[in-house]
């Protein structure tokens, strides 16, 4: 197991890495870097209440297929009433324009309005025969059904309903519509009352909402909109860019913490400074990777994604000054041996823990990636990528770099060919 | 004397482990554990007035209330009415940060509303809190000049009261207050609060008490009247605000020191609205990560065999301690902090993971148990340190810069979103310590001297090594 070279391979894994952060920052410097999450940006919110109860996961899918997978949906509990924040929807040029007052193709008949139908319902109580009288009725006060005959009616038969007034003295009163006359009953002489299906009123095309709306309809049924509006963002840019300062002001000190940890070895500011440089790489390359997402499968940055970059950088730092300090007791132990071969052996000594380490975490993701809720999954994705590079990194990064600075790699390649300095071997 | 010695540790971590799985039991496990079983509902703990009954989500686990709240713009308002809603927003999260509500969401909708969810407040505490102006103002006894200076309440008993500086008349409100008012008790234990003057409001206040010395003078929030004291003396720089219930003084205090509302605020609606994740969502996400925590206990035990048994029993009753803390507390766990929790929890495995390579190794190099165990500790010890040290830095600083303070020229610097995540990983890394140093190591202890502490091939899973280890 000693005879394994990792500090001998640095070469290749410098290479890796360099042309895949290179790939990172080419995807990344390719616009749109990221689509920003409804938390960012402006947006719209709906109040939305079912006439039967939906699911929460229904109700998402449903505006995943509308094109809104960043949809925000919350119940209020007890209803069922949504809160809905999507992205601003969009209005079609010219939509609002577009639906111009257009003059009626057919004049209104001159003469009394006609009745409009609202329901039907069988003549007489249920069972009931013979014929029934249809009477005027007295509207004034608590309205009373009159005692002038308009017409007649057979019981059983099945007539059309127009009006129903409520609340008078005997109960409700049906207006109906026999033939060309019109007249009263009791609410007693009528059975099976059925309301007419309500004709679809055209909507007006208010874009994307009226597409959201007719594809909730078709799939739900009928609701009520009950508030609709647009909204600012809930987390401004400001601190988005101040999180990403606080994060630079972090790792200056833990540079310095580092360091300070290190002092006991000759040159402990470059343990610092190739700590910084994995963790960058690490960023990079989850970023990249990120934008990747965004770019191919409509993955949002949202709040969820800076929390886990920076666990991401946690995980990072963590891992890296663990190696480092196999080689901090290696050069403390054998102060003679080259400091390639010390740092090969904290290498080897370490390498079972950092993969069994980063196991665990990527099991423990994997599985709620798989199994979770799909609504955390941008989470998961993030610390799955960072965790992967950030283990990586602290093998073939961060120590190789301390191995490449004291050989002096860089300057040799650069053709400046210089005697690397190496220390005695024991 | 041994046996006591020898268990009585063990004895501590268990009862530590039970006392915090009592603590943390949900009050709704179906929400929380696979369904089909009929698990009891727990209570939490409630001393007095200490009372932690449930662990506190944030609005994407659990959701809260929702206040929508309608600015209403006065028909002679000055000024730039963006503006004043901007500050309206400003003042209405401030107050709700300083009532202890972390996670909240504030946000503009339409033209004149807000939207405001709050994880964990009744509606009733919310709509007091948030609803008030909280204009305070200083009135005395009606006067001839009432009407010039103008009244403060609706019968015209009480004008404003004000001094005279540098030539101009100056009412006094809440605008010349320190903002550090605080809650104090007077000798009887009595909840009032305390303030003190800023700029000109000391002057004023001296002249007011100078003149109405043995009389009455009053404090009106908005225009309820507070209380009306009797001047006793000259006073320039403090006062205090009297027969207030603590609830009503801790309300206002938080609102003096957040400042005034610039615009008059109604609730429009207010509704208990769920986890913005998706109730369901959580759910499954919950019981997966339940799962994956089972299958890392599946790999350690493996691995490492026997200390892999240890490690999950190790990790079982850190993630009970941490839990319990964050009930205890209270953190507001939202997604941010479980991200902060599952990172501790890769670094508490990762502890333990440490130590039980250098004891292989150890043990390999042919030394003892009993010796393993302490070479193995004392030699993962400056990793673990290190690790967690630098963790710990991260969390401090990120806490400090998301707390806001002024930077000279640049104005406030504030980044508080992740000002949650670092408290929780703070508290989760420190745990993690206690439990790798100490639980980890009573529980290896327990098996010093027994059977299990020969088999060497229990630890050490390459046979071929094992064997070079015994001849060595």
């Amino acid at each position: 197991m000693t005879t394994l070279d990792l500090v001998g391979t640095r070469k290749w894994s410098f290479l890796i890495s360099g042309v895949t952060a290179l790939l990172a920052l080419i995807v990344l410097a390719i616009p749109p870097t990221f689509r920003p999450g409804i938390e960012f940006t402006a947006g719209s919110t709906a109040l939305i209440r079912f006439s039967k109860s939906v699911s929460q996961e229904d109700l998402r899918r449903a505006y995943a297929d509308l094109g809104h997978d960043e949809a925000r949906i919350q119940q209020t509990v007890g209803s069922t009433e949504y809160l809905i924040r999507t992205r601003e929807l969009q209005f079609p040029p010219g939509s609002f324009t577009e639906v111009k007052p257009k003059a009626s193709a057919t004049p209104a008949p001159v003469g009394p309005e006609p009745l409009k139908v609202i329901g039907t319902a069988v003549m007489g109580a249920q069972g009931a025969t013979g014929s029934l009288d249809l009477l005027d009725v007295d509207r004034a006060g608590a309205c009373k059904i009159g005692t002038q005959k308009l017409g007649t009616a057979k019981a059983g038969d099945r007539v059309d309903v127009v009006e129903i007034l409520k609340g008078c003295a005997e109960g409700d009163l049906f207006q109906l519509l026999v033939g060309d006359v019109s007249g009263y009953v009791a609410a007693k002489d009528v059975s099976d009352y059925q309301e007419k299906p309500k004709e679809a009123v055209p909507q007006p095309d208010r874009g994307e909402q009226t597409v959201i709306e007719n594809g909730l309809r078709d799939r739900f049924g009928e609701f009520e909109v009950r508030e609709f509006a647009s909204v600012s963002a809930t987390v401004s840019r400001v601190a988005v860019r101040n999180t990403a300062i606080a994060v630079a002001v972090t790792t200056l000190f833990i540079m310095a913490y580092i360091a300070f940890a290190f002092a006991s070895l000759p040159r402990p500011f470059r343990y610092g400074v190739c700590a910084i440089v994995a963790l960058l790489h690490d960023v990079i390359i989850t970023l990249g990777a990120f934008s990747l997402f965004s770019k191919l499968f409509h993955v949002e940055v949202n709040l969820m994604f800076v929390t886990g970059l920076l666990t991401v950088i946690g995980f990072s730092v963590h891992d890296t000054i663990v190696v480092y300090d196999r080689i901090r007791e290696n050069v403390r132990q054998s102060p003679h041996a080259p400091f390639s071969s010390n740092v090969n052996a904290a290498l080897v000594q370490t390498i079972a823990r950092s993969i069994n380490t980063s196991t665990t975490v990527l099991l423990t993701v994997a599985t709620m990636l798989v199994l979770g809720g799909t609504t955390i999954a941008s989470f998961l994705l993030v610390i799955f990528v960072g965790v992967a590079a950030g283990t990586y990194s602290s093998i073939g990064i961060a120590s190789q770099l301390l191995v490449a600075w004291e050989e002096g790699d860089l300057a040799r390649f650069f053709g400046r060919r210089r005697e690397a300095v190496k220390q005695p071997a024991s | 004397m041994r046996r006591v010695r020898r268990f009585l540790p063990v004895t501590f971590v268990i009862l530590l482990a039970a006392a915090s799985l009592y603590l943390i039991w949900p009050s709704t496990p179906k929400e929380f554990l696979p369904g089909g079983i009929p698990w009891p509902a727990g209570k939490g703990i409630e001393i007095g007035s200490f009372e932690r009954r449930t662990l506190r989500l944030g609005l994407d686990l659990q959701g809260g209330t929702r206040l929508l709240l309608r600015a209403e713009v006065p028909e002679d308002f000055q000024g730039n009415v963006d503006d004043a809603l901007e500050g309206t927003m400003r003042v209405l999260r401030k107050r709700v940060d300083a009532s202890g509500v972390s996670e909240s969401e504030i946000s503009r909708q339409g033209d004149r509303n807000l939207a405001v969810q709050l994880p964990g407040l009744t509606p009733k505490r919310a709509r007091a809190l948030l609803g008030r102006t909280a204009q305070l103002r200083f009135c005395e006894p009606a006067g001839a000049n009432a009407a010039d200076v103008g009244l403060c309440d609706e019968a015209g008993e009480w004008q404003q009261a004000t001094g005279d500086v540098d030539g101009q008349r100056l009412a006094l409100t809440g605008r010349y207050l320190k903002s550090n008012a605080y809650v104090q008790f007077d000798q009887a234990g009595r909840p009032g609060v305390g303030f003190e003057f800023q700029g000109d409001g000391g002057e004023i206040f001296r002249q007011i008490t100078e003149r109405r010395i043995g009389q009455q003078i009053a404090i009106f929030l908005d225009n309820e009247q507070l209380s009306a004291p009797v001047v006793q003396s000259v006073i320039s720089d403090r006062g205090s605000i009297t027969g207030l219930t603590l609830e009503r003084a801790q309300d206002l205090v938080i609102q003096l020191n957040a400042g005034a509302l610039p615009l008059q605020l109604t609730v429009l609606q207010e509704q208990s609205v769920d986890a913005t994740l998706g109730k369901d969502s959580v759910h499954r996400s919950v019981l997966a990560g339940e799962i994956g925590l089972l299958l890392v206990a599946l790999f350690m035990i493996l691995y490492y065999r026997f200390p892999g048994i240890i490690a999950t029993v190790a990790l079982v009753v850190y993630t009970l301690l941490s839990i319990a803390l964050f009930k205890l507390i209270p953190v507001t766990l939202t997604l941010a902090g479980i991200g902060a929790f599952v990172l501790s929890i890769g670094m508490a495995v990762d502890a333990n993971i440490l130590i039980f390579e250098r004891m292989k190794e150890e043990l390999r190099a042919g030394r003892s148990y009993a010796a393993a165990i302490d070479a193995g500790f004392s030699r993962a010890w400056p990793s673990i340190r290190d690790s967690n040290v630098t963790t710990l830095i991260t969390c401090l600083i990120l806490y400090v810069l998301g707390g806001g303070f002024e930077v000279p020229l640049l104005g406030t610097f504030d980044a508080p979103l992740v000002q949650g995540f670092a408290f929780t990983l703070a508290v989760g890394v420190g745990v993690s310590m206690f439990s790798a140093i100490t639980v980890t190591r009573i529980l290896l202890h327990l098996f010093v001297g027994t059977r299990i502490s020969r088999r060497h091939d229990w630890f050490v899973p390459e046979p071929s090594a094992a064997a070079e280890g015994a001849r060595a």
